[in-house]
């Protein structure tokens, strides 16, 4: 599918992007020296039970548990989880009562802030490579098809600075690795946006269909390409986003399992692991091949998985499960060199989303 | 505000400002604070005198060298010289919560009074707990002063006019003043500050209606500048007890019980949120039947399993032909209602599901006619109405958000929705009564209350001109409030009643006899005597008929053993009460 061109953006919207670029590129917004730790650690969130848990990356033990039990009686389901790039901050979305944006101290796991997010549905958070920024999209199950935002959160603050309004429901909003581009994944659409956010401009748009989900950035950012999950039709899209944007054929699918959700490629770029909900699988694509084969299928030990976490080191990938609503959910540590799952465990009621430190498991 | 439009979108201008400060926020250093210091926060000024307005503003710094948030307020009640709680007035503060407070950094806090009646002359006090993500705190001190109107100087002689020599406890005297200037002659609107004497005995609002609080004797005064007039009331024990014996009820412990509806000889129960069971965890995703062929003890005899992780509500037609439940975290993401056929009571089939629009999830419902009232989850998602005329195939009529915030329940009466909408406070809609015109296709807007946040359920009696209302909060902890909408365009707070240490739940009212059953966690069932005019802190005029906490002592909410009322309903003589761990009990209420 040929995308439908660029749009025009408002100033506002040039230069609240712009302020945030900047101020992530600056000395002042990040740690120079990411702490150490003997361990990473990995995040998990239970919609359900309304907590993240942190698991101990090398073997799955229980660490420390975070309760976001914001209305106690009613289930406020923490979704999404994300650690900043320099490892100094956890920050978790919850999506249901009064969606908000949760702030957490590493290590310690001191809360330090919280964001009332005028959302429907907070969905996922995705940080900029400088830690300062975070796009929280609307994921608004019941619009309808009418258009919700994304919100552009300064982390430092806490505070929205600016909200992006381009697709009904985005479920995605994820800036590439150099911060330069931002993909806007539009279930309720069908659609891949695209945002450059250095030159303040609106970049192309992809009409995928098949309920694209979420997306992967390749690492490599002069490749341009994003590869996104399209739930409805059990595959992966391969969108290279770069170049002519009327030249055609910049857009191809590859099959995966059912139903793929989150997806995260290697820092290496070698391997992208896809979550296949609707076949309780995981795939690991080789990405050094341009028909990107399946080198791995692992099956997990629950249904529905849904998250994916990949340690900086590029070696081991944290799949979340969700569970049923008779069976509970979980997380797996898989070796992707082989395929084989390290460690697994049950990890609460609709667990979600899966967020891993940047340290290094040699370190 | 019937829309769908989410509030607090900054204009592009704001985005600019917002923009460049974050370029400088976020870059910036903390002022010199050393890093290893905790944070520390600080009222600035340590104690406010509102205005006459009621309005004031305070600034929060972070004096110490860590960042700190979410910061929460926890608000006292207004309270009066002799330190009671003033029904109908509540202090707000814009922003009502910082979301994180950086080293160095200062916010600016506003403050409003608002109160459903006038106040009278005399100074209040209310108190502000900062309370911080890490357990931080700090405390603001609040003060305003009415000052007494222009009239009172010229007062020369002030009586209090045919004052009962006895009162009950609990119950409301409307006491009035003739004044008189120097020459003898009437004066009106003369602003009166009333007081009573011992301050513990009871409480006089600004336009003299008084509540006695104990038994023995108090004294009322009135003054009017230099000028003042007063009377002995004798107040007399209320007396009004009720006995509430358990007995019976269900251990039903694989599930979390939510709420209930009973009809006929049958019991409906919801199940709530993941259980963890000597087995795998479970969750709430069945309704559970139950027979009452022995009224007291009920018989589980099946359920109906479906696709959520919460069924939250279960309501049943009034003509028990059908039932609707909700559910919410389904497996297929798209949540909505299921509409179940009564035929046999005992064993409800499926009508069918109906998802198109619900998808965020369904926590409340309620039935009227054909018309199904739906709460949606989420911020700025609101009300459904479904018209259910085809059962099977059941359609979208009409919609309403009321801004702000989420909404938790609705109950409809008399043609009056009243919605339960958590910070926005209560709202109430024509969907046929004909106040403003609105129908159940066309809601509208008649009235709103914004009370003090967290409004999670309603109890419409149209007899009295009450609506009871619960407010969840776990941190003040909530009350219920009564609110006055015998002038249903201008909702007014007339009372309130709380029970230390824990908020309220559902409510159910014998509107026969006046007797309130308030479901309140892990304190149980309260039984309130609500009959008469009401005023002040009803927990305090000796109006709580009976308190049963029928689970083990100080347990908590969801523990094996402990009390954690969910929802009563009175039916046939016996109060069932849905309890989250035991799922049904059974109560006998005494005459």
């Amino acid at each position: 599918m040929i995308g439908r061109g660029a749009r025009p953006t408002s100033p506002a919207v040039h230069l609240a992007l712009a302020a945030a670029v900047t101020c992530c590129a600056a000395a002042g917004c990040s740690d120079p020296e990411p702490r150490s730790r003997s361990s990473p650690t990995v995040y998990v969130t239970s919609g359900f039970d309304d907590w993240i848990l942190a698991l101990d990356a090398s073997t799955g033990e229980l660490l420390d548990t975070l309760h976001l039990d914001r209305r106690f009686g009613e289930p406020d389901e923490p979704h999404g989880v994300a650690v900043d790039p320099a490892g100094r901050h956890l920050y978790a979305t919850l999506s249901h009562g009064q969606p908000s944006l949760w702030k957490f101290e590493l290590p310690g796991h001191r809360l330090v802030g919280r964001l009332d997010l005028d959302l429907r549905g907070a969905a996922r958070i995705r940080i900029l490579p400088g830690g300062a920024v975070g796009y929280v999209p609307d994921f608004w199950r019941s619009g309808q098809g009418e258009v919700s935002d994304v919100a552009v959160v300064d982390l430092e603050e806490m505070e929205i600075i600016h909200w992006i309004t381009e697709c009904p429901a985005p479920h995605d909003a994820l800036p590439d690795a150099e911060g330069k581009r931002l993909a806007i994944i539009c279930p309720g659409s069908g659609e891949l946006v695209t945002l450059n956010l250095d030159s303040r401009t609106q970049g192309p748009r992809f009409e995928l269909g098949g309920m694209p989900m979420n997306a992967a950035w390749d690492p490599d950012p002069e490749s341009g390409t994003v590869y996104i999950s399209l739930k409805g039709v059990d595959s992966v899209a391969v969108v290279h986003t770069a170049g002519d944007l009327h030249a055609g054929g910049r857009v191809r699918r590859v099959p995966v399992g059912k139903a793929p959700t989150q997806l995260e490629a290697t820092p290496d770029g070698r391997r992208l692991v896809v979550a296949n909900r609707g076949d309780r699988t995981v795939s690991v694509l080789d990405l050094t091949e341009f028909e990107l084969p399946e080198l791995h299928r692992v099956e997990l030990p629950g249904e529905h998985p849904h998250g994916v976490a990949i340690s900086a080191d590029g070696a081991t990938a944290y799949v979340t499960w969700e569970g049923t609503t008779a069976t509970p959910g979980g997380v797996a540590a898989i070796d992707l060199a082989s395929g084989r799952i390290l460690w697994s465990r049950e990890a609460g009621s609709y667990v979600l989303g899966v967020a891993v430190t940047p340290d290094s498991p040699s370190a | 505000m019937p829309t769908n439009s989410l509030p607090n979108r900054p204009r592009p201008f704001a985005v600019l400002l917002l923009a460049g400060a974050t370029g400088l926020a976020g870059c910036g250093d903390s002022g010199g604070l050393a890093a290893d210091l905790p944070g520390r926060m600080e009222f600035v000024p340590a104690e406010v005198a509102l205005d006459a307005g009621g309005s004031g503003r305070v600034a929060l710094h972070n004096r110490g060298g860590a960042t700190l948030g979410p910061i929460d307020f926890v608000i006292s009640g207004v309270r009066d010289a002799a330190g009671n709680s003033v029904p109908g007035a509540f202090l707000s503060v814009v922003p009502s919560s910082v979301s994180t407070l950086n080293a160095g950094a200062v916010r600016q806090l506003d403050l409003q009074l608002t109160a459903s009646n006038n106040l009278q002359p005399g100074p209040y006090d209310i108190g502000i707990d900062a309370v911080a993500g890490d357990g931080t705190r700090t405390v603001l001190d609040v003060r305003l002063d009415v000052a007494e109107g222009t009239l009172a100087a010229r007062v020369s002689a002030l009586r209090i006019v045919d004052p009962p020599s006895t009162a009950r406890q609990g119950d409301v005297s409307a006491l009035g003043v003739s004044a008189l200037d120097e020459d003898g002659a009437p004066l009106s609107g003369v602003a009166v500050h009333w007081s009573v004497h011992p301050a513990h005995m009871g409480y006089v609002s600004s336009t003299g209606q008084f509540v006695g609080f104990e038994d023995g004797n108090a004294r009322i005064v009135a003054r009017a500048g230099l000028v003042a007039d007063s009377v002995a009331i004798t107040m007399e024990d209320r007396d009004v007890t009720l006995p509430l014996d358990l007995v019976g009820g269900t251990l039903r412990e694989d599930r979390y019980t939510s709420d209930l509806w009973v009809h006929g000889s049958v019991a409906y129960s919801g199940t709530w949120g993941v259980r963890q069971t000597s087995g795998p965890p479970t969750a709430g995703n069945v309704l559970n039947v139950w027979s009452l062929s022995d009224p007291a003890t009920p018989e589980w005899t099946g359920s109906i399993e479906v696709d959520a992780r919460t069924v939250n509500d279960v309501k049943v037609r009034e003509d028990g032909r059908l039932a609707v439940i909700t559910h919410e975290g389904s497996n297929d993401g798209l949540n909505g209602i299921t509409i179940l056929d009564l035929a046999d009571p005992l064993q409800p089939t499926v009508i069918g599901r109906f998802t198109e629009g619900l998808e965020s999830g369904i926590h409340n419902t309620w039935i009227d006619g054909d018309f199904v009232y739906l709460v949606l989850d989420g911020l700025g998602n609101g009300m459904r109405v479904l018209s259910i005329e085809n059962p099977a195939s059941p359609r979208v009529v009409g919609r309403y958000y009321g801004g702000s915030s989420f909404l938790h329940d609705i109950y409809v009466r008399e043609g009056l929705a009243f919605l339960a909408h958590w910070d926005a406070g209560l709202i109430i809609l024509d969907v046929g009564h004909g106040a403003a015109g609105g129908s159940p296709s066309n809601p509208v807007e008649v009235s709103r209350i914004a009370l003090d946040g967290e409004v999670h359920n309603a109890w419409y009696w149209p007899e009295s001109g009450y609506v009871f209302v619960g407010e969840e909060d776990f941190s003040t902890p909530g009350r219920l409030h009564v609110v006055d909408i015998r002038n249903v365009l201008q909702p007014r707070a007339v009372a309130d009643f709380q029970v230390d240490g824990e908020t309220p739940h559902n409510f159910w009212l014998d509107e026969d006899r006046g007797i309130l059953y308030a479901a309140w966690y892990t304190r149980g069932v309260q039984a309130v005597d609500v009959t008469g005019t009401l005023l002040g802190p009803l927990h305090r005029q000796g109006r709580v008929m009976a308190s049963m906490q029928y689970g083990e002592k100080n347990a908590a909410c969801r523990a094996p053993g402990g009390t954690c009322t969910w929802a009563p309903q009175l039916h046939r003589g016996l109060l069932y009460a849905s309890d989250m761990n035991a799922g049904i009990v059974t109560l006998q209420p005494g005459s």
